[in-house]
């Protein structure tokens, strides 16, 4: 059995052609990958389970995740990310395309994103966290 | 808009996934490159970037620094032995790259509490 370790992981976002680690992160999701299915039922079904098949797509999901929010850095890149994502509506660009990189250094998990979202939450007791999402455009790629 | 690298840096990520690096010294000319230089990555290399940056020299260090430690993958929770130099980051099995000023490990305490009138030469 390979474990691999969760310290250490980067998320790296693709800014000005390089790649950016956002910095102070707390946790990454990553997507929950589903191949999509449809009821195949039919009135001659003589069975009491619902029949279901695969339609041949994949729903990429999307990933998520937390850090301390800090405006004059960590979501610099995060900014500068669903500017320059929004703004080019090509795929395979990689200025929406981004890597998790995880702890041991050479697992890589890259996606590319059809949008992205920013938000924060001030609480009382706790520094200021940052909470962001990105959709997948397809599917990601484990290397 | 330039900016010039601080150190070698992978390129955007792309599909299929590339292993392209950006080495120290290379300038960036994109209307981004000021975003680098904000996040610590990069310094201005025209007058164009360093108005857009916006940052002061102290606020550029710092981000600097900051970055050093993000591009180690240092967890929030590690940031203030990192500050210290206990730590330079994580071995693959997890455990810790010891710093410049690794810390030093406490001596193992006794589990035995002895009486405050113990005398050992009373035995």
């Amino acid at each position: 059995m390979a474990l691999i370790k969760a310290k250490g992981t980067t998320l790296n976002l693709g800014i000005a052609g390089a790649s950016a680690a956002i910095g102070q992160m707390i946790s990454i999701e990553l997507p929950e990958m589903e191949v999509e299915t449809f009821e195949a039922d039919t009135l001659d079904n003589s069975n009491a389970g619902i029949p279901y098949k695969a339609s041949g797509r994949i729903e990429g999901g999307s990933v998520s995740g937390d850090l301390f929010l800090d405006p004059s850095v960590s979501s610099t890149a995060i900014k500068g990310f669903l500017i320059s994502g929004a703004a080019n509506l090509s795929p395979s660009a990689a200025s929406n395309t981004a890597t998790v990189v995880l702890g041991d250094g050479t697992t890589t998990f890259t996606f590319a994103t059809a949008g992205m979202s920013l938000g924060g939450t001030v609480a009382l007791g706790e520094a200021v966290k940052g909470s962001f999402s990105a959709k997948l455009d397809g599917i990601g790629v484990w290397s | 808009m330039k900016c010039k690298l601080f150190q070698d840096t992978p390129a955007a990520p792309t599909l299929p996934p590339n292993t392209d690096i950006l080495p120290e010294g290379s300038i960036i000319d994109d209307p981004s490159a000021y975003m680098l230089v904000q996040i610590g990555m990069a310094e201005s290399a025209d007058d164009e970037c360093t108005k857009a940056v916006n940052r002061t020299p102290a606020q550029l260090n710092q981000a600097r620094y900051e970055y050093s430690r993000t591009k180690k993958g240092i967890h929030p929770d590690d940031f203030t032995r990192y500050d210290r130099g206990e730590i330079d980051g994580y071995n693959m099995d997890g455990s810790d790259v010891p710093g410049p000023n690794p810390a030093e490990e406490d001596e193992e305490e006794s589990s035995i509490i002895l009486p405050e009138n113990y005398n050992e030469e009373d035995d």
